[in-house]
């Protein structure tokens, strides 16, 4: 098998004899078909999983490291946590969440890179700016996951193999060779997910009606997305032991043990189609970020400054996304230097505001009121999290400004419209000069290296795609 | 600024971020550095493995992961003030 080329498991490809690429500018699109007789509909799902993405793009960027295992860690301590682990470093036993001691003392000759996010966000928007040229329904799942609808763009799975696989070439050759990634095409979401998990590296697995029994025969119960151990051990108390026997089980002995959970377990190993792709992201629910704290920013005394960090970067997120707060929440981890260990004291604080905001001085301040509240200023400060939520509209009602001392000769806006407009304006500063160019008061004494950069959990902020004007996609009746 | 990127005894990691002169093609699937230099040696590009981006305020910043048959090389180019950088480098063991 060559590189970059993935073998097609499940129904028996039947490539195209002719070689015509597919088009690009005037893409027309057959409308859907639906089969009536059944509750099924015919969607054609596709789900694009990198493989061992952040190390691949780091062995893709630096040839030397190729073939090698392969750790990349956020931070390169001992005990820093390798965050994705390259497929030599995986077959010789690395995993993700593993120390750097831990996979050193497991692979000695095993490399070791700092994650860089923006180069992986770059790679990303550059191959999900393909995806785009595939179909107009691309959900962004995570910064190496994305789920394309590509039901009326192709006539059966078996075209939307051949096109997939052009894809994948495609990424080859405009992106990086070094870059594979696992294919799955169903009928469904939550089916096009599993058929990508099947075959990795560079697999292509297509799952139909037909074949899906077979497919789930070789499965093991936890291969099931949502299928954890404990949830196994429940299933496997109802005398189910497989993913098969799982879809032929009664759906009311399902329901009747995991109740609604049960039900769409049962609908999804059974074809039916319980969640869309989402093009358009759903709103948050929360906004916020983290930072385990090196002991030596504790005893420097840069808690304050980390948190403001912490505060004012989500703000800035608020504001991008037209997003006000109505609660403010702080949590806290303590060292345990007693027992020689970090022990993560779950300490919370939430303060309600008033009004919904978004402005950097107001959640800035309350934030670190927070900290005050629970932290006496000694014991050392291991983890921070601030985290805005309860999103509303301000009420726009005026307000006596208590805080507005100025002299009656001369008229001031109150204080809350000042602190927006600052706010405003602190963003039109760093979108033009960079982050570092400005900074809050409380942020002094916070270093390059504090609260830094990273991808969250199936975060795609900051992933920018190139796509096609979709006044090109026009959709045309089939018949 | 991280100050260690890079873990591995007989590789040699090396964080430089002094400015270079660049020679580039202008191709039909966008520019390329091919040779630069540094000090007083010139560095043949033999290929360009990564393009990437990321933005300074305004600024796009285009960093090349390039190779020559011993070394890997980042160089940059910022948008607004047109110059290259040699940011890191990376001799094999």
């Amino acid at each position: 098998m060559k590189h970059g080329e993935g073998a097609c498991r499940g129904t028996p490809v039947a490539c195209p004899g002719d070689a015509t690429d597919y088009l690009i500018g005037a893409r027309h699109r057959r409308a859907p078909t639906t089969d009536m007789a059944s509750s099924h509909a015919t969607k054609l799902i596709a789900h694009i999983d990198m493989n061992s993405y952040f190390a691949s793009v780091e062995q893709q960027a630096n040839p030397f490291l190729r073939g090698r295992p392969l750790g990349v860690c956020a931070y390169l301590h001992p005990h820093g946590c390798v965050i994705a682990a390259s497929i030599e470093a995986k077959e010789r036993g690395m995993k993700v969440g593993m120390s750097m001691n831990d996979a050193k003392r497991l692979i000695p000759d095993a490399v070791f890179v700092e994650n860089e996010p923006a180069k992986y966000r770059s790679t990303t928007s550059r191959i999900f700016s393909i995806f785009h040229e595939v179909t107009d329904c691309v959900e962004h799942h995570s910064i190496d996951e994305a789920f394309l609808d590509l039901t009326g763009w192709y006539r059966d799975a078996a075209e939307a193999a051949w096109a997939l696989s052009r894809v994948r070439r495609r990424i080859y050759e405009e992106v990086g060779e070094w870059l594979r990634c696992s294919i799955g095409i169903a009928p469904t979401r939550f089916l096009a997910k599993l058929g990508s998990d099947i075959q990795k590296p560079s697999g292509l697995t297509i799952i139909t009606p037909e074949n899906l029994d077979r497919i789930l025969a070789g499965m093991d119960l936890e291969d099931i997305c949502g299928i954890g151990r404990r949830m196994r051990r429940r299933i496997e108390a109802l005398g189910i032991r497989t993913p098969l026997e799982l879809r032929h089980a009664p759906v009311s002995n399902l329901m009747h043990a995991f109740g609604k959970m049960g039900y769409l377990l049962w609908a999804k190993l059974n074809l039916y189609d319980v969640e869309s792709v989402v093009f358009v992201p759903p709103r948050p629910k929360s906004v916020g970020h983290s930072y385990c704290i090196p002991r030596r920013a504790s005893r420097e005394g840069r808690i304050v400054p980390i948190l403001t960090k912490l505060a004012e970067k989500a703000a800035r997120r608020l504001r991008q996304q037209d997003l006000f707060a109505r609660m403010v929440v702080v949590s806290i981890g303590f060292d345990d230097e007693a027992r020689g260990s970090f022990y993560q004291g779950s300490d919370h604080r939430s303060l309600h505001l008033e009004e919904a905001t978004n402005d950097s001085f107001t959640l800035v301040r309350s934030a670190v009121r927070l900290l005050h509240d629970s932290w006496d200023g000694r014991t050392t400060v291991r983890f921070l999290a601030v985290t805005f939520t309860a999103f509303g509209e301000p009420s726009g009602q005026g307000r006596f400004e208590f805080e507005d001392h100025a002299p009656r000769t001369t008229y001031h806006a109150p204080v809350s419209s000042r602190v927006n407009l600052a706010s405003r304006a602190i963003d039109q500063i760093k979108d033009c000069h960079g982050d570092r160019a400005i900074m809050l008061g409380r942020q002094f004494g916070v270093t390059a290296d504090d609260a830094p950069d990273r991808i969250g959990f199936r975060k795609t902020d900051g992933v920018e795609v190139k796509s096609l004007n979709r006044a090109n996609f026009t959709a045309i009746d089939k018949n | 600024m991280r100050l260690l990127r890079f873990f591995f005894p007989t590789m040699l990691y090396e964080k430089i971020n002094e400015p270079i002169e660049v020679m580039a093609t202008f191709r039909k699937e966008g520019a390329e550095p091919m040779t630069f230099k540094w000090g007083n040696t010139y560095y043949q590009v033999n290929k360009v493995n990564l393009v990437h981006t990321e933005h300074d305020g305004r600024e796009k910043i285009y960093y090349f992961s390039v190779s020559n048959d011993a070394t890997s090389y980042r160089l940059s180019f910022r948008s607004e003030s047109l110059k290259w950088m040699l940011e890191e480098m990376c001799q094999a063991g």
